[in-house]
């Protein structure tokens, strides 16, 4: 009897191996098609997995010192790589979508706005990571335990070492001379509840509450004699991030706005406020390495100081990138 | 032993004059008797006499036609470029066939692809492969040079004009790759000199690469509407050259520009078969430093501006005919190098430079061809520092010794290239 139940038990872990290799090689085949020669090329890519090169052109509104817009040249770079973990099947499966991103942004490389440093801003790296639960639930601690229906999928998301160096300058409250800046995000760090429950990749509505540390540096009046200001954000730093692609990832759009009422050194509360835009569409692809145009769109609120007047910073990018997949 | 001189004199100076690559010898006429065939098998036999003959017959063996030539020189010496007996048949194989009814002919031996064969018995070359030599050459290249801006010129009173002369050198090596459909160019410690004003122009390396491929390098996908692969065989190339140097130009007399490195990708949009003639568009790159008082180089490297920024070319090389005696060269090189250090950091300077040049083979010493070259060239720079602009325009006229230039040969190419 016992050798007939481990044989069934032998069966059914066999139909699953089965059914998910064969799964999973459908999906490869899926991922090329195959040209009246003969060659088989890619019509499916990951966007989230890949070593970015980009140049466009860059508008930003008050980089010129007399506020209006300014147009320059842009290059931006970085890697990024989409980690899928999955466990369970049916009602029962679970999914991790991380997302790494290393050495992450732009940087303009003919404007100097704050001498010697170049207008750039980049990320030593962040990590986004996603659960999907196909049937979420919080346990309550009671006696017994109960199980309550829990309508978000959950995450985290985490950043280090964020440099920026602004096309536009704050002004100086006590001359109005343009100061150079220069901005560090020490550490950004933030949980994430995600009401939409896509289940899908690359699809998401997140919520993030969180806490994160930054420093400024301005110079007085250059970058070798600069005074600091430090930010921090007790668990007050909240986003929205709305982001999703086509299945077959030519398209991506990715939308993301945050406040942050922060403690700064001044003692004192402030509120910074930033957005950020992403669209992106693949169209063409060399030897299966993706060529997308990319328009990339930005909005930073910096609160104003003791030594500095309040700053808006808008830029919009349009232009290619050039990808290596590493998926 | 008067008349042995004389008449040794007579291939070692080989006058190999042709239009359109036409290698006819004035002096040695080789056409007066047929030559044995390169490419057909050679038979040698011993004579009667005791000399050696290569032989080589065709035809029917009722109407069989044989082609007899020496083995050695006229007068005795070693005959050189024939192909290596296999064997060498004894007596009676040779009494054999002049018994044998057939028509037997005196001819001269065989000469590999590129080479002639004069009525002694010398091999003498008469194509030339000019992208493979060491050359050395002299010329006179009267020089005209004004600046655009007001500044004064610091070049007024210069001896420059008519009585200008330069000397030149340099190595070119080509590999031509059959299996790959692909040329490989090199040029190795290239220099002028000009005499009295000691402009100095210097090469060390440079290195290009061409092909003709036919398997596709690239799959182009198109996601604009259904996808589409479409397959890419662009002749595209790259090169790179090292350590160019410009010393002391014709208007800026206290200059000194030193190029490190720059690199570039090519498209011939046009080359002929073996690669030889091409025209060449190039983009690249390029970092240098230059020295406005070339004086203070003297205080070491640090003294100097350094910059880096866009190079192109236009470029193309046709030989005309096949004998490689011929051949025209037209470069347009334009750079845009943007100032780094100094005080006109970040401003960027214009330098353009044309060359149109003619070169013909007119004779060869024992098979190393002496050729004229003739060219008109052009330059435009800017000066940063004056604001100004100089505008050089000049012509040449002289002769190139080249040594080892091997015999231009027409392989055929691979029909597609080895993967």
């Amino acid at each position: 009897m016992g050798s007939i139940r481990g044989r069934r038990a032998l069966l059914v872990a066999a139909a699953v191996l089965v059914t998910s290799l064969t799964s999973g090689y459908a999906v490869a085949q899926q991922d090329y098609q195959r040209s009246p020669e003969g060659h088989a090329f890619r019509v499916r890519f990951d966007p989230e997995s890949r070593i970015r090169l980009g140049f466009s052109e860059s508008l930003g509104l008050g980089g010129a010192r007399d506020g209006a817009l300014s147009q320059a040249p842009e290059v931006t770079a970085g890697i990024s790589y989409r980690q899928l973990e999955s466990k369970g099947v049916g009602r029962d499966r679970i999914t991790w979508q991380v997302d790494h991103r290393w050495v992450s942004g732009w940087i303009h490389p003919y404007r100097r706005p704050s001498q010697p440093l170049r207008a750039f801003d980049a990320t030593l790296y962040s990590v986004s990571a996603l659960r999907h639960d196909e049937l979420p639930s919080i346990v309550l601690p009671a006696s017994p335990p109960m199980s309550v229906a829990f309508p978000f999928d959950v995450g985290f998301e985490t950043q280090l070492g964020e440099v920026s160096v602004p096309e536009r300058l704050p002004v100086s409250r006590a001359d109005d001379a343009r100061l150079p800046l220069v901005r560090i995000g020490v550490a950004h760090a933030a949980m994430i509840l995600d009401p939409w429950r896509s289940g899908v990749v690359g699809r998401s509505l997140e919520i993030a509450v969180g806490a994160r540390y930054d420093v400024d540096y301005y110079g007085s009046p250059t970058l070798h004699t600069a005074k600091a200001l430090h930010r921090v954000a007790p668990m007050t730093a909240t986003s929205l991030r709305f982001r999703t692609q086509s299945d077959d990832g030519l398209w991506l759009v990715d939308v993301r706005g945050e406040v942050v009422p922060h403690w700064t050194s001044e003692s004192i509360w402030r509120v910074a406020a930033a957005g950020s835009a992403r669209l992106e569409r693949i169209v063409l692809a060399v030897n299966d390495e993706p060529i997308a145009a990319v328009f990339e769109g930005g909005y930073r609120l910096s609160p104003a100081t003791r030594e500095v007047g309040l700053t808006h910073e808008v830029r919009v990018s349009l232009g290619l990138s050039f990808n290596l997949s590493l998926k | 032993m008067r008349r042995y001189s004389k008449r040794a004199l007579t291939p070692a100076v080989c006058l190999a004059v042709g239009l359109g690559g036409a290698s006819v010898p004035l002096v040695a006429r080789a056409d007066e008797r047929p030559t044995l065939r390169w490419s057909d098998p050679i038979h040698c036999m011993r004579t009667t006499k005791g000399d050696i003959v290569r032989v080589q017959c065709d035809g029917p063996p009722e109407q069989r036609h044989c082609l007899v030539a020496p083995s050695e020189m006229e007068g005795g010496g070693e005959l050189l470029h024939v192909q290596e007996c296999p064997t060498i048949e004894d007596i009676p194989i040779y009494q054999a066939l002049m018994s044998s009814g057939a028509k037997i002919e005196p001819a001269l031996a065989e000469t590999p692809p590129g080479y002639s064969r004069s009525e002694r018995g010398r091999a003498y070359q008469v194509k030339f492969d000019l992208l493979n030599r060491v050359y050395v050459g002299a010329s006179w290249i009267p020089s005209f040079q004004r600046l655009s801006s007001a500044v004064p010129s610091p070049t007024e009173g210069s001896p420059f004009g008519l009585g200008r002369g330069q000397a030149e050198m340099g190595l070119h090596i080509s590999a031509l790759s059959t299996h790959g459909r692909a040329r490989h160019d090199l040029r190795i410690l290239e220099g002028t000199a000009t005499f009295k004003d000691l402009e100095v122009n210097g090469l060390l390396f440079a290195y290009d690469y061409q092909h003709l491929h036919r398997r596709p390098a690239y799959w182009l996908t198109t996601f604009i509407g259904p996808a589409k692969v479409h397959p890419i065989s662009p002749p595209l190339g790259w090169g790179f050259r090292v350590l160019a140097i410009n010393d002391r130009p014709p208007a800026f007399r206290d200059t000194l520009d030193i190029e490190y490195a720059e690199v570039h990708a090519a498209w011939d949009p046009w080359q002929s078969t073996d690669l030889y003639s091409h025209v060449r568009v190039e983009a690249g790159g390029d970092v240098g430093e230059f020295w406005e008082d070339r004086s203070r180089l003297a205080r070491g490297f640090k003294t100097g501006v350094g910059y880096a920024g866009f190079s192109g070319a236009l470029r193309s090389r046709f030989s005309l005919g096949e004998g490689g005696l011929h051949s025209i060269q037209m470069d347009v090189t334009y750079r845009r190098p943007t100032l780094l250090a100094g005080d006109n950091i970040g401003s960027s300077i214009n330098r353009v430079n044309a060359t149109f040049a003619y070169e013909g083979v007119l004779i060869a010493v024992n098979d190393q061809p002496f050729s004229v070259r003739l060219a008109a060239t052009g330059s435009s720079r800017d000066d940063p520092a004056a604001g100004a602009r100089s505008f050089e325009l000049g012509f040449s006229a002289g002769l190139r010794f080249s040594f080892w230039a091997p015999p231009r040969v027409f392989e055929p190419m691979q029909e597609v290239e080895d993967p």
